[in-house]
This record gives C-alpha cells, sequence and structure tokens, in this order.
C-alpha cells in the first residue's frame, strides 16, 4: 500500500478530456496494465514468464468480452454525464439571462414588441400557406393517389382544359378500370328547406354513391351512400349532414340519424354525419350531401345520359396502386375517345379536337399553385421572412449597443475564466428568451387579427378555419428560436471578444470600430429591405387602383342579385319564370328600391349563347372569345344595373312577347357587324334563318361576362318575353336607392314575406361575384402595405435607437469638438448626416434588390410596371423623411452638449 | 475449498469500496489487496471486479482518474465520492448485522444440539 503514492499534479496534466472515442482506448490500457502487473508480480515470485502471462490470463477471465462489456458500461456513464452538464449549465444560462434582463425591463419590452411584429407578420402568412397550398385534404386517405378528372381539347388549334366533365364522359371514366379504383362526380347544388318565412338555405352537394369511398373518409356517425342509391329515380331519397351544419341544426345529436329534412317538395332521411371539417378536396363548406341523382326525374336523367356537350361534373378519381399518373392517363384518354365515337362522334372530329384526359393531384400545393392568389401567398410569404430578417437585424442592433454598454461585465466575466462558448450561449439565451415571449405575443396577435386578416384578404371557407392550431403553435415555437438565435449570434460573438484589459480600463465609452461597422451595416440592410417592401406596396396598390378603376359597364357596388333555390321543387320552368315574376313585382313594391328586373343571365355568373343569322351575310365576325352571346332580360334591367345605353333606347313596356321583335346589342357586336354605319335598325334573327326578324333599338355600354379581365365578346339582349322557349329566368336584379349592402337582409326578409310560398331566397351584392377577382391584388397592396408599415416603423426605431446611443456615447468627443469650437449646427449636421447617409445607401440598395425582384413580381402586378419610377420615389422619400425624423431627437440632444460636464464625465 | 459461495450479490461492490476507503487506489491494487487480505478465500475473477469498478463509477459512488502508478506506468486510479462513503457506512453496518445473525442462527443450533 505504500508503494502506491499519489502523483497528483502529474496525473491532472495527463489526465485527458474523456470522449467517446477514448473510452475502449482506455479500457484497453487498464486492462493491459492489470495483466502485466501480475506477470511482473509472478515472475518476481519465480515464475517463468510464458507461464506468469498464462496465469494472469486465466485469473482475469475473457478478455475480449470484458473490454467490451466494461466500455459499453462507460459510453454510458459519458453520454448520461454530458448530457446532465449540458442541462445543469443551461439552467445556469436561462436563469443568467432572465436575472440580467429584469435588470432592464425597458430594453427587453422594446425587443419583444418589435420580434412580436416580425414573429406576428411571419406567422399569420404561415398561416395563409398553410391553408391554401401545404395542407393535404383532410380525412382523404392516401391523397396522392386522388386525383382530379380534367379533358383537354383542341378547339382552332388552342388547346383548352376542361375540368367540368359531362355525364357520359363521367360514364367512360368510370369504365377505365385498368387505371382507376373509383372514379366518382360531385356537383355543388344550392338547396333550401322550408318555405316562405321558415325557409332556410343549404350549402348542397351532390355526390356519386361512390364519392366518399374513393377519399377514403369514414362517416363520424352513420353511414354514407349505398350503390343502389344513386342512379335510381325511384330510390328513397337520404342525405348525409356536414358537421356544421349538424351542430347547429341538430345540436350535435346523435338522434338525427333517421329523421328527415324536407328539401324542395321531398322529405331526406339523414343516414350519416361527415366527420368535422371534412369539405372533400375543395375548401367549399357543404352542409348537406345528397346521392347524385337525388330527385331527377326518369326523364331528365335519360338527358344526361344523351349530353356529352353538357359540362357540370366535377370529377374526382383514385388511381390504381402502381399505376403511374402517365399511364393512369393514357388508359383513360382511350377511354374517352372510344366513348366519343360510341356516341357518334366522327372520326374527323375525334381526330380534329384530340381529346385527351389529364390528371391533376388534388394535393393543394398542385392543384392551386397556378392561381394568382396562391403566387401573391408564397411571394407574402417570402416577404413575411424578410419582415423577420429586418426585426432581427434590428434587435441584433440593440443587443449591438447593450452589448457596448455591457463590455465591463462581459470583460470581468472573461477574466475569471468563463469559456467563450458559454459566455455566447448566454447571451444568445437571452434573446431566444426575448423571442419566445415574442412568440406568444405574436400568436395572441394572431389570435385576434388573424382571423380579421383572413376574413378580408380570403375567401369565406378560409376564414372559418380555426385561427390557431397544433401546426401554427409549434411553427410559431421554430420561428421564435430561430430569429432568438439569428439576431443573437452576431452581437453575443462581437460582444464575447473585447480585448478584456482594454474595456476594464475604459469603462462604456469605446464601441470600437469592428462593432459600429456592423451596425452600420445592419441599418443599412433595414433600409434597403423597407425600400423594396414600400415599392412593392406602391406597386400593388397601383394594381389595384388600376383594377378598380377598370370601366366593368356597369355598377356592381348599387346592384344586389336575387336567387330562388328552386334546386329539389318539382317545378316546371314556367312556374320559375311565374315565380320571378312575383319576385319582381314585390321587390319593385319594397320600400327604398329604385328598379328591378329579371333576366336569364348575369355577368361574373352566367352566359347564354345562340345562334344569329343577319339577312345578306354570310357569316359574322366573332372576337376570340366566341359567341354570339345574348342574355334576356325584362325592362329596366339596364339602368338598374348601370348599364349606360349608348345610343338609342333599352326594353320598355312596349317589347312584350306580342309585339314586333326588339333586340339591344352591345358596343362590340354594332362596331364589328356594322362598322362604318349605324347598327340601330337592321335585322337580326335570333335563333337561325328561320326566325322572324327582331330589330336593332339600341345600342348599350360592353359589360363581362366572368373576368373583371377579359377580351369584349359579342354579346346582345332581348326582351323577355322574346326570349327562345328553353331559356327561362334565373335572377332577379334590385337597384336599391342607397347603399346596396345595408338593405341586403332586409329586402331578404321583405321578399320572403311578400312571396309566401317562395323557397329560400337568397340575396348577396353584385360584387360580392366581382370583389373575389379583385383577391390577389387586394392582399397583395393590404400585405406590403401592413410590411411596409411595419419594416419603416422597426428601421426608424432601429436608426433612432443607434444613433441616440452613439451620441450618448460620444458625448465627450462632441464635448471636445465644441470646445474647440464646433457651432452647434456642426453638430447637428453630424448626426442628421448619419441619417441621411444610412438613408441613401439603404436606398440604392434597396432599388438595385426591387429592379432585380422585378420579374418576378411584374406577372402579379396589373398595368402597372415593375419599374415605375413613381413607387421608387415614394419609397425613397418616405425612407429619406423617416431618417430624419428617426435622427431629430438625438440631434437635439447632442446640440445641447456641454463640453465642461461632458468632459468631467468619468 | 469453499470459496465460490461466499460472493454473494452485492457483496463485490462492498469489498471493492472498503479496499478504496483507504484511498485512491488502481484496480489491480484493489485485485491484490482483496487476494491477500482474504488470504486467497476469497477468489474474484478480474473481469467481474473491473466490471464492478466501472458501474460503480457509472453510479457515481467512485470517480477514477489517470495517474501514475509506483513503477511509472500509467495507471487509472479510483476514489470513493461522498455518495460512495455514505453507501460504504450503510452496507456495512447492514452487512455486518446480517453476517451476526446468520452467525448466531449457526451458533444457538449447533448449542441445541451439543446440549
Amino acid at each position: 500500500m505504500s508503494r502506491e503514492k499519489r502523483v497528483s499534479g502529474i496525473r491532472r496534466l495527463l489526465n485527458l478530456p474523456e470522449s467517446r472515442r477514448r473510452v475502449q482506448h482506455d479500457v484497453d490500457a487498464e486492462i493491459r496494465f492489470h495483466i502485466e502487473s501480475r506477470v511482473a508480480e509472478l515472475v518476481a515470485d519465480g515464475t517463468r514468464p510464458e507461464i506468469a502471462r498464462d496465469i494472469a490470463t486465466r485469473e482475469f477471465g475473457d478478455v475480449a468480452e470484458a473490454r467490451a462489456e466494461i466500455a459499453r458500461v462507460d459510453r454510458r456513464r459519458l453520454t448520461r454525464e454530458r448530457r446532465q452538464a449540458w442541462w445543469e449549465t443551461f439552467g445556469q444560462d436561462l436563469a443568467y439571462s432572465a436575472r440580467s434582463l429584469r435588470s432592464q425591463p425597458g430594453f427587453g419590452a422594446v425587443v419583444v414588441l418589435v420580434l412580436a411584429l416580425g414573429i406576428g407578420a411571419n406567422v399569420t402568412m404561415f398561416g395563409v400557406i398553410d391553408r391554401l397550398l401545404l395542407r393535404a385534404p383532410a380525412y382523404v386517405t392516401d391523397p396522392q393517389r386522388v386525383v382530379s378528372i380534367a379533358t383537354g381539347l383542341r378547339v382552332d388549334g388552342n388547346d383548352r382544359l376542361q375540368r367540368v366533365l359531362s355525364f357520359p364522359i363521367y360514364r367512360d371514366m368510370r369504365s377505365a378500370t385498368a387505371a382507376f379504383e373509383q372514379v366518382a362526380a360531385y356537383s355543388s347544388d344550392d338547396m333550401a328547406f322550408g318555405r316562405g318565412r321558415e325557409a332556410h338555405e343549404l350549402r348542397g352537394m351532390r355526390v356519386s354513391a361512390n364519392y366518399f369511398a374513393t377519399l377514403g373518409v369514414r362517416p363520424a356517425l352513420g353511414r354514407f351512400f349505398l350503390p343502389e342509391e344513386d342512379g335510381n329515380p325511384t330510390a328513397p331519397r337520404v342525405l348525409v349532414l356536414g358537421h356544421g351544419f349538424w351542430q347547429r341544426q341538430f345540436e350535435g345529436s346523435e338522434s338525427a340519424i333517421g329523421r328527415t329534412l324536407a328539401i324542395g317538395d321531398d322529405q331526406y332521411t339523414i343516414v350519416g354525419v361527415a366527420p368535422r371539417g371534412f369539405t372533400g378536396v375543395t375548401n367549399e363548406i357543404v352542409d348537406a350531401w345528397v346521392p347524385l341523382t337525388a330527385n331527377v326525374t326518369a326523364e331528365e336523367y335519360a338527358g344526361w345520359l344523351r349530353s356529352r356537350q353538357a359540362y357540370w361534373l366535377r370529377t374526382i378519381a383514385r388511381v390504381r396502386d402502381g399505376v403511374t399518373p402517365e399511364r393512369a392517363a393514357a388508359i383513360s384518354t382511350a377511354a374517352l375517345r372510344a366513348g366519343a365515337v360510341r356516341d357518334g362522334e366522327s372520326p374527323q372530329a375525334l381526330a380534329a379536337s384530340s381529346p385527351s384526359v389529364h390528371l391533376v393531384s388534388v394535393l393543394p400545393r398542385e392543384a392551386r399553385a397556378d392561381s394568382t392568389e396562391a403566387q401573391v401567398a408564397v411571394l407574402l410569404g417570402a416577404v413575411s421572412l424578410l419582415v423577420l430578417l429586418i426585426t432581427c437585424a434590428n434587435v441584433a442592433n440593440l443587443q449591438l449597443a447593450r452589448g457596448v454598454a455591457r463590455q465591463r461585465e462581459v470583460a470581468v466575466r472573461i477574466a475569471l475564466g468563463i469559456d467563450r462558448a458559454r459566455l455566447v450561449r448566454q447571451l444568445v439565451c437571452e434573446t431566444v428568451l426575448l423571442a419566445l415571449a415574442a412568440g406568444v405575443a405574436a400568436i395572441v396577435v394572431t389570435l385576434w387579427g388573424g382571423g380579421l386578416v383572413r376574413r378580408v384578404l380570403f375567401t369565406s371557407d378560409l376564414a372559418v378555419a380555426t385561427p390557431v392550431d397544433l401546426r401554427l403553435v409549434a411553427y410559431t415555437a421554430f420561428a421564435a428560436v430561430l430569429a432568438g438565435i439569428v439576431s443573437g449570434l452576431l452581437p453575443a460573438l462581437q460582444s464575447s471578444r473585447p480585448a478584456v484589459s482594454d474595456a476594464l480600463r475604459a469603462g462604456a465609452r469605446a464601441g470600437g470600430p469592428v462593432r459600429s461597422r456592423t451596425r452600420a451595416v445592419l441599418l443599412v440592410t433595414q433600409a434597403a429591405l423597407t425600400v423594396v417592401f414600400l415599392v412593392g406596396a406602391v406597386l400593388f396598390v397601383r394594381s389595384l387602383r388600376r383594377i378598380e378603376s377598370l370601366p366593368l359597364g356597369l355598377e356592381p357596388d348599387r346592384v344586389l342579385v336575387v336567387r330562388a333555390r328552386t334546386s329539389g321543387m318539382r317545378i316546371s320552368e314556367s312556374d320559375v319564370d311565374a315565380l320571378y315574376a312575383r319576385l319582381l313585382d314585390a321587390a319593385r313594391a319594397a320600400p327604398g328600391i329604385e328598379s328591378a328586373a329579371v333576366a336569364g343571365g348575369l355577368p361574373f355568373s352566367t352566359v347564354w349563347a345562340e345562334e344569329v343569322k343577319v339577312p345578306g351575310r354570310d357569316s359574322l365576325p366573332l372576337t376570340r372569345d366566341g359567341g354570339p352571346y345574348f342574355n334576356a332580360v325584362s325592362r329596366d334591367f339596364f339602368r338598374t344595373m348601370g348599364i349606360h345605353v349608348l345610343r338609342g333606347r333599352g326594353f320598355t313596356e312596349a317589347d312584350r312577347g306580342t309585339t314586333a321583335r326588339t333586340v339591344v346589342v352591345n358596343k362590340t357586336l354594332a362596331d364589328l357587324w356594322w362598322p362604318n354605319e349605324e347598327a340601330i335598325g337592321h335585322c337580326m334573327k335570333v335563333g337561325g334563318d328561320t326566325m322572324p326578324c327582331a330589330q336593332i333599338v339600341g345600342v348599350v355600354e360592353n359589360t363581362r361576362r366572368f373576368q373583371l379581365i377579359e377580351d369584349p365578346a359579342v354579346y346582345f339582349y332581348v326582351p323577355r318575353e322574346q326570349a327562345p322557349r328553353w331559356s327561362h329566368s334565373s335572377v332577379l336584379v334590385v337597384r336599391p336607392r342607397g347603399d346596396a349592402s345595408q338593405v341586403v337582409e332586409s329586402l331578404r326578409r321583405e321578399l320572403q314575406t311578400r312571396v309566401l310560398d317562395a323557397p329560400f331566397i337568397d340575396v348577396s351584392r353584385l360584387d360580392d361575384l366581382v370583389n373575389p377577382q379583385m383577391r390577389a391584388w387586394r392582399l397583395g397592396a393590404t400585405a406590403f402595405g401592413v410590411f411596409g408599415l411595419l419594416a419603416v416603423v422597426v428601421a426608424a426605431l432601429g436608426l433612432y435607437s443607434v444613433l441616440a446611443y452613439d451620441v450618448s456615447r460620444r458625448f465627450r468627443e462632441l464635448g471636445i469638438r465644441v470646445a474647440l469650437g464646433a457651432g452647434s449646427d456642426d453638430i447637428r449636421r453630424m448626426v442628421v448626416g448619419r441619417g441621411i447617409r444610412v438613408a441613401v445607401v439603404g436606398a440604392a440598395l434597396g432599388f438595385a434588390i426591387a429592379i432585380a425582384a422585378g420579374p418576378t413580381v411584374a406577372p402579379l402586378l396589373f398595368q402597372t410596371s415593375a419599374r415605375d419610377p413613381s413607387a421608387f420615389l415614394v419609397a425613397a422619400a418616405v425612407l429619406f423623411t423617416v431618417s430624419v425624423l428617426a435622427a431629430i431627437v438625438p440631434m437635439r440632444r447632442a446640440a445641447r452638449v456641454d463640453p465642461i460636464v461632458a468632459l468631467r464625465a468619468e | 475449498m469453499s470459496t465460490e459461495p461466499m460472493l454473494l450479490q452485492g457483496t463485490l461492490d462492498l469489498l471493492v469500496l472498503r479496499t478504496l476507503a483507504w484511498g485512491p487506489r488502481h484496480g489491480y491494487a484493489v485485485a491484490r489487496w482483496i487476494r491477500e487480505t482474504s488470504a486467497d478465500v476469497i477468489l474474484v475473477e478480474d473481469r467481474a471486479l473491473y466490471l464492478a469498478l466501472h458501474r460503480l463509477e457509472e453510479n457515481a459512488l467512485i470517480e477514477s482518474e489517470w495517474g501514475l502508478s509506483e513503477n511509472n506506468r500509467r495507471a487509472r486510479y479510483y476514489q470513493l465520492t461522498a455518495a460512495g462513503k455514505r453507501q460504504l457506512q450503510t452496507k456495512a453496518a447492514s452487512w455486518t448485522r446480517y453476517v451476526e445473525a446468520v452467525f448466531r442462527i449457526l451458533e444457538s443450533a449447533e448449542g441445541r444440539a451439543s446440549a
């Protein structure tokens, strides 16, 4: 025992840090030492060396097994020790950070505020993009195998994609069993239940019996449709409720199953409830699903089977496992062509149109990637990342300024031997803590304001989804930690390496050239990004203005659209006409109504086409968009819609079914068909040569068929009573005296009361049809505006804090300057000059970025150049003004420096 | 030579702790001390001894450091931790109680038989 001396000093020297790699090596060394010591002892006792080694090894036991086993124990211990040590120091760091933050609550509050703005913007955009593009349709099993079916046709040399199919084509698709496991069809159908004052709307969806099976969704309650409930006019009426409707109407009671709901003229038995939030492959909210052929008569069904050209069904399919999309498209294209031949299409016509099937994935990132809305959302997502970056730069700047003030503290800690990595971690910990607090604030803001943002900017179905869920919280936490690290790392690295002795001696005066250069770079970056946003905001606002001021030829904000939900009622077309006639009378008699009219079609919604002949002409020119289109309208239609009659007259009481036929044409028709003469007075044969002459009595302004942005088409109007027999009334338009949106509900109640046996009456604003088409631009303008404002505020704050800090740091220098004769104007110029320099360099850099990003943004703008000089001018002016404003307070302070006070300080 | 049954579960740990109670020593020294002190009654396979040492270290009852041996070779030295000292006290006390109890039983049985 006395021989085992402890040589602690040298031992400590040789004690290498343990690492996992060294473990085996150490274990081997230990075993070797043991065996050799034992051999030496045995030899010393007189044993022969070869025999001694044998004995030692035998005594030891299985060496190979021992070294593995011991190493395993050691590694386990090492891992645990390290983890413990890490958490321990992490806990210490957290406590340290929290303590140091508590000592400066003002600083913490500013950082949390700034980061909450940045993270909030980011999280809101993530929520939108997530809903719009990332999330697979809910409850759909294997959504990557589910596709929407579209057909491609070549028309006049142009390929046209048809996203709705006719019933015979749907049947062709069902026959392509080699490609698809299931093919299902659906078509939305707004229905209503109850009558008169008891009438309620019902957002209905007609679906084939296998619709739910195709998607692989299970009912929340009851069952979905049976095969025999579809395609059979005599089948009992059944329906499946949407979860939300079930909650509202039946308070989520299980006894709803088996009860009936009166839709139209029929009683429907409730057989099931869909799971909560199930909306199929689109985002449309559905109250009730009914079989595709529910209350369709045998004659109507026969009509579906015959009408290959009547496109009205949306179709989805589940591709067979192992069949590639290309193969499935090829198989179904063959089925499509075979079906066309069977339905009597000539081989020549088939060759000319060369129809094909296109399969579009229902995953939103593929199905919606082309929409302007999605593109704008992605752009804004990128922009919101930049906003976050700006706020990070700003926080980094604030931290840097604070780091300078803390130099002495840091220097002391370094002198006391704290490891630099540890110091950096502590400093980063601080910003991460603040960022997490900001994340919580951001979620609160999103809960409160995010819903509003979505309602304003997106379709109603996106707006109703819960604004905050687990995905969003997870993303927020991720964004917060990342923002904390990004904004904390640079300042931490900087302030953890002061020249210790210098800092201890100089106190908080020295800033160091490196640090102020970093701060200047951060400031300029902020300014540049701010300019980019401002340019973007101006460009989008300008696009929106242009779009809003497009002459539409009508006044959508003054017009209400009234429709009776006759779906599901056994009612003839003449009954529908009669119903609309009564509604028209009721609307005219209602208080506060200027005028009202009924029509067969409606701009932005429905349009009819009809053959027209003009005596003496072989062919009539059309625009690229086809036609001629027409609308059958009652008197007052033009006045109600605000469509200007350019020449001649609109329809009057005199244009009846019994009087001479009259027609009103739009400007495009008049200019195209009678380019060099007055169109009024000429004869048009609506419906073909065999029809009697209708005399043109007026020319009206062009309006729209469907899109805000579309080429004018040839379009004419006929009096309601002279319309072709197959065209019936489908809409009532009403022009109230005051603000149209104020009277929506009162008009609905008035009509429902006055026409007691009417089904549910739907009143909406014509604007509601138009506005969604402006959404992309509105989204861009609003978001860029908000982000731009945010960036301006944050950049101003950053510039202010740096200048103010600079002034306080250079008090002594300023004092010397004043003492040496610098006037207060010189001092002012010095401070403001710095702010302006940042603005100028930042603006230049921002312009470069904006110009580079131009081609990306250009397709999203409307009649606005991405290099619109006025946008750049506005952005530069705002930045310049804000920079000067941010410099004013520090400038005043600097100008008041008293050299005596400044020089005596410290 | 009935050495095997003497090494009950946990006994080796106790012996190792006891050996280290006098101060740090390396594994070979521990092995030799047990062998010599028990006068070759307790024969421990060296492999088991080392495994016990490393397990005790894993449980933070002992700690190790590399040092130089008496003949100037690198060796791993083990030393009791505070927890190890406490463990030794309680385990030694309970072991002694246990052995005494066993001993009493054996004694009294023998007494009655002889009476």
